[in-house]
């Protein structure tokens, strides 16, 4: 008969953020503690030197929600491939020998049948990654070849999304953000997962502090000296070094780079004041939620 | 689980390839046995690769030989019973009937020789094989094909298919031109859109010249030719092939045609290996991972 979900181990983590929020360093940065990878001493091991396929898959891959239905999912629609998530990772999840590491970037959300997306049980963690919205403008701008002005708009654009055209078919499925409030907010205020929440910014001033705290949530026993190897490992420099000699699986559009300036505070020269205040204005809130200030020093 | 009629299917058969068809009855579905193990070709299936249970859908159960569609209170969709039929549960029937079930693959036949291109969803497999039947060749099927292993030594392995039409992107029928009156909505709320294409009329499988694996990673350095099997008109085929595909391209590579030709890699030009079988392992699924199918026929 049916084994019940509770004798199944739950190996499925997930490594939620809005985009351009860490989510990549935070993942390499656990590759790197997981694998020992060297991400510069190996230019041709080809598009993943990061070890990043070796976490898991990504939430919204075509070819694994396929291979997992049997039914080609550009012949559903996004509201029926939502309706079958949460079975295809609970299949994922049966068949994983060891943990698997989820990215994704949608909002926690339900089914139109009233079940999570994110089935809870199978997951054994959860980490969302967050990031100031002052600082996401203008790393979404560059990463999508738009101007920040437009990225600005993004941000509070209700049905902002990824992949969602329908006019081609991605190799992604369609991903559901909402404004960058609703979508932080998404993740605070479930409560079906237990959630280890990560400041982009947190995670730059003290990365081994953090990636510590991250590992300990997963249920690991982090070693220090393999902590502090992969934070050497994963120093932005050497990550954006690695991407212009060998380039990078998830480079931004325009063949512009994917690791960019992996600063905390530059949004401070590159936002006009209007835009500083807009976003304020939009997400002040949210952001007083996750202690980002909302008035300039 | 009633067993309810479901609006909009009621096929009496489940025609899968190549004449091989099995009977479809809605009524509820026998117990699951005690022995019952997870299948793995679709999500939640139970049993010894009969079962597939899906929220909001109900139960379809198969042994190879019939197909039981216990439907939830009635209710489940028609068009997702049908995808479901069609993908997962025709596979299994074609699992049972001893050949290869092949999905996300299209295949095309031309002077009595037959193309296999396959890949990742949305690189462009079904763009591909619709500019060929443009050129010339005759449509095979696509999303499921059979292949079977030579049914004599010396022969060749041969391919079928069920689909009647190909299902194309929007941005796909534009590229190869595809007039509003050769194309139909598929479902609402899809980028795909089905277009008539010349079909191949015999119940025979065709015989396979070649495999094409299209891989739009941008890790795949250049085109790679395996000349285990290589006569001339196999290779004159692949010529065509070439000049076909410099045209069509995968819908999600990008750079130049040429460029994109190169991420197109024949990983077989010939299937007509005495010691074809199906892979051994049990549980693979060809196609979840390219590599399975071709190590498969290596």
């Amino acid at each position: 008969m049916t084994a019940a979900a509770d004798e199944v181990p739950r190996r499925l983590v997930w490594l939620a953020s809005y985009p351009k929020s860490g989510n990549t360093w935070l993942r390499a940065l656990v590759a790197a503690y997981l694998f020992g990878r060297q991400p510069d001493s190996d230019a041709s091991s080809g598009d993943d030197a990061l070890g990043l396929a070796g976490l898991g898959a990504h939430f919204s891959s075509r070819a694994v929600f396929d291979a997992a239905l049997g039914v080609p999912s550009a012949y559903l629609t996004s509201g029926e491939v939502d309706q079958f998530r949460p079975a295809v990772w609970r299949w994922i999840n049966r068949r994983a020998a060891r943990l698997r590491f989820v990215k994704t970037h949608d909002q926690w959300r339900r089914t139109a049948e009233g079940h999570a997306i994110f089935p809870a049980d199978a997951t054994t963690a959860t980490v969302v990654i967050v990031r100031n919205p002052l600082a996401i403008a203008p790393s979404w701008a560059h990463h999508s070849g738009i101007d920040i002005g437009t990225a600005v708009d993004a941000l509070n654009a209700e049905d902002a999304g990824l992949s969602q055209s329908l006019s081609r078919v991605s190799d992604q499925l369609p991903q559901i953000m909402g404004t960058w409030s609703a979508h932080v907010s998404s993740w605070l205020d479930q409560t079906e997962l237990p959630v280890t929440f990560v400041r982009y910014e947190d995670l730059s001033a003290r990365p081994a502090d953090e990636l510590t705290r991250v590992l300990r949530a997963i249920g690991l026993a982090p070693e220090h000296e393999r902590v502090e190897s992969a934070v050497a490992t994963c120093a932005f420099d050497r990550l954006a070094a690695r991407e212009q000699q060998s380039g990078f699986a998830e480079q931004a559009a325009w063949q512009r780079p994917f690791f960019r300036r992996g600063e905390v505070d530059s949004w401070r020269w590159e936002l006009t004041a209007a835009q500083i205040a807009r976003i304020v204005g939009d997400h002040g809130t949210t952001m007083e939620r996750l202690g980002y200030a909302t008035s300039l020093p | 689980m009633t067993g309810r009629p479901t609006p909009g299917l009621r096929p009496e058969r489940l025609t899968v390839a190549g004449g091989l068809d099995v009977p479809v009855a809605y009524r509820p579905a026998p117990d699951v046995p005690a022995d019952a193990a997870a299948v793995s070709v679709t999500v939640q299936a139970h049993g010894a690769k009969r079962w597939w249970r899906l929220p909001s859908l109900g139960t379809i159960w198969t042994d190879g030989t019939a197909v039981i569609v216990d439907a939830v209170h009635g209710q489940a969709d028609g068009d997702l019973l049908h995808l479901l039929l069609g993908g997962p549960v025709a596979a299994e029937v074609i699992w049972r009937s001893g050949a290869l079930p092949v999905r996300g693959a299209a295949a095309v036949t031309r002077h009595g020789r037959s193309v296999l291109v396959f890949g990742r969803p949305a690189v462009g497999t079904s763009t591909l094989a619709r500019t060929l039947v443009r050129r010339g060749g005759t449509w095979l099927g696509d999303e499921l094909l059979a292949v079977l292993p030579p049914r004599m030594p010396g022969g060749r392995a041969t391919v079928c298919g069920r689909s009647p039409d190909v299902a194309l992107a929007k941005d796909s029928c534009a590229r190869l031109g595809i007039t509003a009156a050769e194309r139909s909505v598929m479902r609402p709320g899809l980028a795909h859109l089905r277009s008539d294409v010349p079909r191949w009329r015999g119940d025979l499988p065709q015989p396979l010249d070649s495999i094409v694996h299209m891989d739009a990673s941008t890790s795949t350095p250049e085109a790679t030719w395996v000349r285990k099997h290589d006569p001339a008109s196999t290779a004159r085929f692949l010529a065509s092939l070439a000049a076909a595909t410099e045209g069509s391209v995968a819908r999600n590579a990008t750079g130049s045609a040429p460029e994109q030709f190169r991420r197109v890699c024949a990983v077989a030009t010939a299937v007509r290996r005495l010691d074809f079988t199906r892979p051994a392992r049990d549980d693979v699924r060809i196609n979840a991972d390219a590599r399975v199918l071709e190590a498969a026929l290596r």
